[in-house]
Formats: structure tokens, sequence, C-alpha cells
């Protein structure tokens, strides 16, 4: 392998025929050597996303097993909110907090008289 | 083996039924998508039972989780996170991989081919491609199935996988490298 075919192979393969420079091209195109290596990734490359377009037939277990196992969990976890409850939630957070400050004060007026007294 | 073509079409309604807790609607999904999602488990664990395995917990989690589904991605691709996520989570589970070759897998032209001479060639090197990925090592197979067969991003990868970006780029690099040098003696053959 010459000094300049270095860096082709290694651009190939970290990036593809895409991450070669001007410099790059140029070597390839006067190197019988890289050239073929251009030419190997291309068809590795394309041989890759062909794989894409296939698939693999799972197993007939698993659509039975997979409906078996999601039958506990067949409410939803959460149930959107709808705008109005969650109006009352609000109401109902605000009146808590109200009631709790209201009897606080209560509790310390109550103190304060007796030791007045 | 059958193949099927991926990316499997599906009633626009389906996902927002499931998501909502409709369990008919949920398991139409599984049919429609069971088989990519067990492809994608076969080619990172290499192993069938155990994709058996992942497919079933993939989908399982994917149930758990449709309600925090939005629709930010499409179904598929949110699967395909979530099968990856499973996927890599069983390969503590289970420390046994087999190298032997998928049986009967072959690649078809996709529509992104450039010609058929070059569809032709594609579909040709595909098995090929497949029994030399069971040569890689499980953490540098899934970079490259990812990235080269699923076109994910390095970022996407580090992400899920757990790794830097870094290390996604230099897996990648040694798995193209490893894989090239595997289907060496297929490609003088094809000459």
């Amino acid at each position: 392998m010459r000094l300049r075919c270095i860096p082709v192979t290694a651009t190939l393969s970290a990036r593809g025929a895409r991450g070669l420079t001007m410099g790059m091209r140029r070597h390839v195109d006067r190197c019988a050597r890289c050239t073929t290596e251009v030419e190997a990734h291309r068809v590795m490359d394309e041989g890759m996303r062909s794989l894409r377009g296939i698939a693999h037939q799972a197993p007939a277990e698993v659509y039975p097993r997979v409906m078996d196992g999601i039958r506990p969990w067949a409410v939803p976890m959460s149930k959107p909110s709808s705008p109005r409850r969650a109006i009352v939630a609000a109401v109902a957070a605000v009146v808590t907090a109200m009631a709790t400050a209201a009897a606080g004060t209560v509790v310390v007026l109550v103190r304060q008289r007796h030791r007045t007294a | 083996m059958q193949r099927e073509q991926v990316e499997p079409s599906q009633p626009p309604d389906l996902v927002e039924r499931a998501r909502l807790g409709d369990r008919d609607a949920f398991g139409e999904l599984v049919r429609i998508h069971q088989h990519e999602v067990y492809t994608l488990a076969v080619r990172l664990v290499r192993d069938r039972d155990l994709a058996s395995d992942v497919t079933q917990d993939a989908f399982i989690r994917a149930w758990r989780a449709m309600p925090q589904f939005r629709g930010d991605a499409k179904f598929s691709t949110w699967l395909h996170r979530i099968t990856v996520n499973t996927a890599w989570t069983s390969r503590t589970k289970r420390n046994r991989v087999r190298l032997e070759p998928l049986e009967s897998v072959a690649s078809e032209p996709t529509s992104d081919a450039i010609d058929p001479m070059r569809a032709a060639e594609s579909a040709a090197i595909g098995p090929a491609i497949e029994s030399a990925l069971g040569g890689l090592s499980t953490s540098v197979r899934a970079v490259v199935v990812l990235k080269d067969i699923y076109d994910w991003s390095h970022v996407e990868i580090a992400d899920h996988l757990d790794i830097s970006v870094t290390a996604a780029k230099v897996r990648l690099h040694r798995g193209r490298k490893e894989l090239r040098h595997a289907l060496s003696s297929w490609m003088e053959g094809a000459e």
C-alpha cells in the first residue's frame, strides 16, 4: 500500500466514499488499488442499505406471547386529564390551603389569648 | 423463511387508539410491526430465541409506554428505539451469542438502488453481509447495524447504547473495516 492510499482507506471505513476529499479523489483516479477499494465500499454500502428492505419472519408464538403479556396492563397507565378535572383539582388545592392557613391563625390567636389571660 | 418489506403501512387511527388503551388496536400494531422488530432484534443479538424474547419484551414495554407516545417520531421509529434498548439490556442477561450464519436470508433490491445491475449486486451481497455481521463483536455490530442499515445518527446511537459519540464513530470505523475484510473473498468471487 502506498502512503497516499492509507488516508483513502481510512476515510472509506470511517465516512464512506462521500467523505473523500478532492485530493483523495484525484489519487483514487490514478490508483487501481484505491479504485477497487472505493468500488468495494460502494457495493458494501448499497448491500447494507438493501437489508433495510427485508425482514425476518417473526416466530408464530411471538404474537400470542405479547398479547398474554399485556393483559395485566390493559388499562392505560395514565388517562388524559380533562380541563374540567384540572380546574376542580386547582380549586380543591386552594380551598385546602386557605383552610389550613385559617386553622393555623385560629390556633395562634387562641394561644396568645391564653398567655395574656 | 418468508420475507417482507419493512415499513409496513397501518391505519392512521390505530396508534391513537392504542395510546388510549385499546388493547385490540395495540394487538393490530403488534401484527403489523412484529417482523421488523424481530428482524432488528435478530441483527442485534444474533440468536433467534433471544430475539423472540427481545421482541416480546419490546412490545410489552411499548404497551406500557403507549400513553407517553406523543407522535413526535413515527411509531415504527419509536418502536425501534425501544427494541434497541431492550436488546441492549438483554445482552447482559444472557451471554450466549451464536455466530452461525442466519439461514435463508436474502436481500431484495430497494427503491434507492441506482440501476438494475446495481440492485442485483446489492441483493446478491445481502446474505454475505448478514453472515459477516455475525463475525463482529456485539458492541461493534450494534453500531454498524444501526448506522448502515437503519440510518441512525451517531448521536442517536451513542445515546441508546450509552456510549460516547466518539466511541460510536470508532466502533463504526472498526466494524466497516472488519466487514470489508470479511467480504473481500466474496467480492473477489463476484468479479
